[in-house]
C-alpha cells in the first residue's frame, strides 16, 4: 500500500459497552472520504442501522480530523463531530458539529485520524489517549462537574498539554441543546450523546508528529502563499476603517485592526495598528470580534486573540471584565466568538444602558461562563430568539405552572440584568422544572410538547427558524437563491460559510462579480445585498461549490468559518485568493496528487453519502417536498416589496422552485424528488448505496 | 550632493505614506533646502524642485494630489492608495465635503449606507459638534441635496445618497449591518 503524508494512519475504535479499543488503517478504510464528516458519514452508514435514536447505544459518535489537522497549513484546527443529530426534529438524522481549538492536533500527534466511540458504558468514564496508550478511566468523581473542573482534573493527569473535550452538566443529563467543548472555547454539539454513552471527556495528548510528504521548501512555500491570501475573521478582507494601504474599507467588516485601536487590557496595552496585509506577522492583530460583536467599548476589555492550532486569525477574543467579578462573582476572564460570545446578551430585549453598553458586556461575560460549563448549546442562537418570543407571547404563562413560573426573578428579565442568567441556564442543564427541560429540547421537541404550531415558527422573520427545528445559516438574507437552496440540505442548521465570505467580505459589489464569474461563469451568480435578480444557472453552480467546499473543508480539516480563499486582500491579485489552495497543500501534504476538479468530486462523494443517510434514515426519496422546505417568511416583506425590487430579501415562490430544479439539476439529482439518481451514485462509486436504497424503493 | 537630496525627498515621502501622511511640497522642499543651506547653501530652490519633478517621472510608486489650491501632496503608492491620500486632501479642505463625498462614494461603489459614527473614527476623527454641523448644511446647503439619515431599529444613524440608494434599500442595508450581521455571525 503507498504510504501517505497528511495523514496520521490509523483511526481508533472505542466500544464503550465492551471496553474493546481497536484501531483501523486510515488509508485501507476512509482514504476515499478523506477524514472529518466523510469517515462519520461512511461509519454512520456502514454501522448504523435505520431506525436508531440519538441516545441508542448503537447510535455512533465519530470525531474526525483529516490530513492537514496539525500540520503547519493555516487554519486546520478542526475536529468534525458526526453523529444522529439528537435535536434534529421530528427525528435525529446524521448531523455534524466542528470544534477548533487544539483537540485535532493532538489526536494527529498521538497517531489518530479519528475516534468512533460505539456502545454505552455502564457507569461514568472518561478516555485518556496518550499516544498509543489509550485507556478507559472511571469518571464519577468527575460526574456532575462542569467542562472546566473537568478539563482541569483531566489535565492535572495527562499534563498541561493535553486537549480535553468534555461535557457538562446538560450533556450528562441528555439535554439535547448541549455541546463538547475542549480548549476552553471551542465548542460543537452532541454532548448529550457522549452523555448517552456516559462518556464524560476525551483527554488527548500526542507525542508525535504529521509527516509531509511533499518536498520542505514547497511546503512552506505554499503555506506563506496561503497566508497571503488570509482576511481577517470569515475572511473579510478589507479593514473596517479607511487604512493608508487599503482601497477599500467597509465599517461592517471583521478587519479591526486601526491605528489607535488597542488591545487596552493587556499588559502593556497592544496597538492592532494599520495591519498591512503583505505584513504576515501582524494577521493576528486584524480581528477583533468582541468589539465587533459588542461595540467599541470591548476595546478596553480586550487582552488579546486566542484561537485554533497554526491559526493565525485568533477569532475567539479574550477579555477581562473586572467588574463581573464582585457583581455576580464569575471570573473576569472569558473568551469565545460569534454566537459564544454573544450568548448571554441575546436573551434580553433591552438592557438598562442600550445594547452595546456595560451590561452588556458583562451579560455576554455571565453568558459564557455558565454556557461553556454546563455545555449549553444555543442552536445559532434560536434558543434565545424562542425564549423571547414565548415569554413576550404569554406562552410561559400559559404552559408552566405558576409556582415554577413565579420563581423565576422576570422583572430582572425584563430589565436586562445578567443575573437572570443564573436562575434560567443551569435549570436548562439540570432539567430542572417544565419551562428549563423544554427548552433545552430544541425548537422542534418543544413545539411537539407544548402542543405549539411549526407554522407561526415559519411565519415569524424574527425567529429566523428553518426546517427541523433549526435556524437558517446565511440564507436569503444574504445570498438570495443560493443561500435558500443550501439551507435546505442540512438536518440541522447549515453552518456553510463557502458564499457569505465572499459575500460579506466587504470588496465593492464590481469586483465580488468578477470573481464570481471567473470561478461560476457569469456575475450574475452574485447579487448585491437587496438586489436580488430571479434564478439563474450560475447561481445553482454557486450553490453547489459553496455546499462542496464546505465538506471538503470538514474533511480535509481546514476551518469553513475562514476559508474559502477565493478572494484576498491583495490590489496586485485584484484581490483574487486561489480555489486551488486546498488542493495544494493537501497534494503536498498527503503526496496523493488532487487537483482542484478531483477533490471536489471526493467532496461530492462525501456530500452524497449525507444525502444517501439522510434519505435512509428518514425512509422517503421525496426530499423535495418532505426535506428540501422552506419557510414562508422568505416570501414576505412587511414593507410590501415585491421579489426581486431593491431593498427587500424576499424570495419568489415559482422562482425558488426553479431554483431547486436547477440545482438538483446540476448535482445530477432527480428533479421531482430531489433524490440522487443510480447513474449520479456509479459516477462518484457509492454503487453499493445505491443497491441498498433502491432495495429499500429510495431510488428516483 | 543631488544624490542625496534625492534620497532625502524619497525617504521622507515614503517614511510619511507608512505613517498614513501626505507630504505638501512646501514641506518636502523645506526639508532639503534647510539642511543643506546651513552646510553649504548650495541647494537653491529650483534645483530642489527640479529633483522633486525627476522623482516624480523615475519613481512610479511616487504620486502627487492636489489641493483646490493646486498645491500638491506627495504619497508613495507602496504606502498609501489614491484613496487615502484623497480622503486626507478632503479632511485638510472641508470636512462637510468629505463627509458627503464619503458617503456618496460608499453608495455608488459598495450599495451601503454609512453609520455616522465613523466619521468620529480615525482618520476621520470629527468631533459631534463638527458632525452636527456638516448633517445640518446638508439639510440646508444647495448641492446635497441627495443627502439623507435614516436610524436603526437600535438607534444608530446612517447617512446615504439618494442619487444611489432608495430609503427602502438604504434602510434594510443599514438594519442589516447594525442589527442583522451580529445576529447572523
Amino acid at each position: 500500500m503507498a504510504k501517505y503524508g497528511g495523514w496520521a494512519g490509523k483511526v481508533l475504535r472505542v466500544d464503550l459497552s465492551t471496553g474493546k479499543i481497536s484501531t483501523e488503517d486510515t488509508i485501507e478504510k476512509y482514504k476515499d472520504v478523506i477524514g472529518g464528516t466523510g469517515i462519520g458519514y461512511q461509519v454512520l452508514w456502514d454501522e448504523v442501522p435505520a431506525g436508531t435514536k440519538a441516545f441508542d447505544p448503537a447510535n455512533k459518535i465519530i470525531f474526525g480530523t483529516g490530513p492537514l489537522a496539525g500540520t503547519g497549513a493555516p487554519c486546520n484546527g478542526r475536529t468534525a463531530i458526526t453523529t444522529l443529530w439528537p435535536s434534529c426534529w421530528p427525528k435525529p438524522l446524521v448531523g455534524s458539529g466542528h470544534m477548533g481549538g487544539h483537540f485535532a492536533a493532538q489526536l494527529k500527534y498521538a497517531g489518530y485520524d479519528a475516534i468512533i466511540v460505539e456502545g454505552k458504558s455502564d457507569h461514568p468514564v472518561w478516555l485518556s489517549i496518550k499516544d498509543a496508550k489509550v485507556e478507559i478511566h472511571d469518571a464519577r468523581h468527575l460526574w456532575g462537574s462542569g467542562i472546566r473542573r473537568t478539563t482541569h482534573e483531566i489535565n492535572l493527569l495527562m499534563g498541561p498539554e493535553a486537549s480535553v473535550a468534555a461535557i457538562g452538566q446538560a450533556g450528562e443529563n441528555l439535554v439535547p441543546m448541549s455541546i463538547i467543548i475542549n480548549s476552553i472555547s471551542h465548542a460543537a454539539g452532541g454532548g448529550s450523546i457522549m452523555g448517552s454513552k456516559n462518556l464524560k471527556a476525551i483527554g488527548v495528548h500526542g507525542t508525535g508528529s504529521v509527516t509531509i510528504a511533499g518536498k520542505k521548501e514547497d511546503w512552506e512555500k505554499a503555506i506563506k502563499f496561503h497566508l497571503t491570501l488570509l482576511g481577517a475573521n470569515n475572511q473579510h478582507v478589507v479593514p473596517s476603517s479607511p487604512q493608508p494601504w487599503a482601497e477599500h474599507y467597509n465599517p461592517g467588516s471583521r478587519w479591526m485592526a486601526s491605528k489607535g485601536l488597542k488591545w487596552e487590557a493587556a499588559k502593556p496595552p497592544i496597538e492592532t495598528g494599520a495591519c498591512d496585509p503583505h505584513n504576515l506577522n501582524r494577521i493576528a492583530y486584524r480581528t477583533n470580534n468582541a468589539a465587533f460583536f459588542l461595540g467599541n467599548d470591548a476595546w478596553k476589555y480586550t487582552v488579546r486573540g486566542n484561537g485554533c492550532t497554526a491559526c493565525p486569525i485568533r477569532c475567539h477574543t479574550l477579555l477581562k471584565v473586572p467588574s463581573v467579578s464582585s457583581k455576580y462573582g464569575i471570573p473576569e476572564v472569558g473568551q469565545n466568538t460569534c454566537v459564544g460570545l454573544i450568548f448571554g446578551k441575546t436573551f434580553f430585549k433591552t438592557f438598562p444602558d442600550g445594547p452595546k453598553g456595560q451590561t452588556s458586556i458583562e451579560a455576554c461575560m455571565v453568558g459564557m461562563h455558565l454556557a461553556d460549563d454546563l455545555g449549553i448549546w444555543n442552536n445559532y442562537g434560536l434558543l434565545q430568539r424562542d425564549f423571547q418570543k414565548l415569554y413576550y407571547d404569554g406562552t410561559f404563562k400559559s404552559k408552566i405552572g405558576e409556582a415554577e413560573y413565579n420563581s423565576y426573578s422576570w422583572d430582572k428579565f425584563e430589565k436586562g440584568d445578567p443575573a437572570f442568567l443564573f436562575e434560567l441556564l443551569p435549570r436548562i442543564a439540570e432539567k430542572d422544572g417544565e419551562l428549563a427541560t423544554t427548552l433545552g429540547m430544541g425548537t422542534g421537541y418543544m413545539i411537539d410538547r407544548w402542543g405549539l404550531s411549526e407554522d407561526n415558527w415559519k411565519k415569524d422573520p424574527d425567529l429566523q427558524y428553518w426546517k427541523m427545528g433549526h435556524p437558517r445559516h446565511h440564507s436569503s438574507e444574504e445570498s438570495g437563491q443560493v443561500g435558500v437552496i443550501i439551507n435546505t440540505q442540512y438536518n440541522r442548521d447549515a453552518q456553510c460559510h463557502s458564499h457569505t465570505n465572499l459575500i460579506r467580505n466587504g470588496l465593492p459589489i464590481d469586483i465580488q462579480k468578477r470573481l464570481a464569474a471567473e470561478l461560476w461563469g457569469s456575475p450574475d451568480a452574485l447579487d448585491a445585498l437587496g438586489a436580488y435578480t430571479p434564478m439563474n444557472k450560475y447561481k445553482a453552480k454557486m450553490a453547489k461549490w459553496s455546499l462542496l467546499r464546505k465538506e471538503l473543508h470538514d474533511a480535509v480539516a481546514l476551518c469553513n468559518w475562514m476559508g474559502p480563499w477565493i478572494a484576498s486582500p491583495l490590489k496586485e491579485r485584484g484581490y483574487r485568493g486561489d480555489d486551488a489552495i486546498e488542493s495544494l497543500l493537501y497534494t503536498l501534504a498527503t503526496g496523493d496528487k488532487k487537483s482542484r476538479q478531483e477533490l471536489d468530486h471526493v467532496a461530492e462523494r462525501i456530500f452524497l453519502l449525507h444525502r444517501a443517510l439522510t434519505i435512509r434514515d428518514m425512509g422517503t426519496k421525496d426530499m423535495r417536498t418532505q426535506h428540501d422546505t422552506v419557510p414562508d417568511w422568505i416570501f414576505d416583506d412587511a414593507s410590501g416589496k415585491p421579489p426581486f425590487s431593491v431593498g427587500t430579501t424576499r424570495m419568489d415562490k415559482e422562482d425558488i422552485k426553479i431554483a431547486m430544479d436547477m440545482f438538483y439539476e446540476e448535482m445530477g439529482w432527480d428533479k421531482k424528488t430531489g433524490a440522487p439518481t443510480l447513474e449520479t451514485y456509479r459516477k462518484f462509486n457509492l454503487g453499493k448505496v445505491a443497491d441498498e436504497l433502491k432495495q429499500k424503493g429510495l431510488l428516483p | 550632493m543631488i544624490t542625496e537630496c534625492r534620497n532625502v525627498i524619497l525617504d521622507s515621502i515614503r517614511e510619511s505614506s507608512h505613517a498614513g501622511l501626505l507630504l505638501s511640497e512646501q514641506d518636502i522642499l523645506a526639508s532639503v533646502m534647510m539642511p543643506q543651506a546651513e552646510s553649504d547653501g548650495q541647494i537653491r530652490e529650483s534645483e530642489a524642485k527640479d529633483i522633486l519633478h525627476e522623482i516624480i517621472r523615475s519613481h512610479e510608486d511616487i504620486q502627487v494630489i492636489s489641493d483646490r489650491m493646486e498645491c500638491g501632496y506627495y504619497y508613495s503608492t507602496l504606502a498609501m492608495t489614491h484613496a487615502y491620500a484623497r480622503l486626507l486632501i478632503l479632511k485638510k479642505e472641508n470636512v462637510l465635503d468629505l463627509m458627503v463625498s464619503i458617503t456618496r462614494e460608499h453608495a455608488a461603489t459598495y450599495a451601503r449606507p454609512v453609520p455616522i459614527t465613523v466619521f468620529q473614527q480615525a482618520p476621520f476623527e470629527l468631533s459631534e459638534d463638527e458632525i452636527s454641523f456638516c448633517t445640518d448644511q446638508m439639510t440646508e446647503l444647495q448641492g446635497y441635496e441627495d443627502m439623507d439619515q435614516i436610524t436603526t431599529s437600535i438607534g444608530t444613524r446612517f447617512l446615504y445618497s439618494r442619487q444611489y440608494l432608495d430609503v427602502g434599500h438604504a434602510m434594510m442595508l443599514a438594519e442589516w449591518e447594525d442589527v442583522g450581521q451580529s445576529a447572523n455571525p
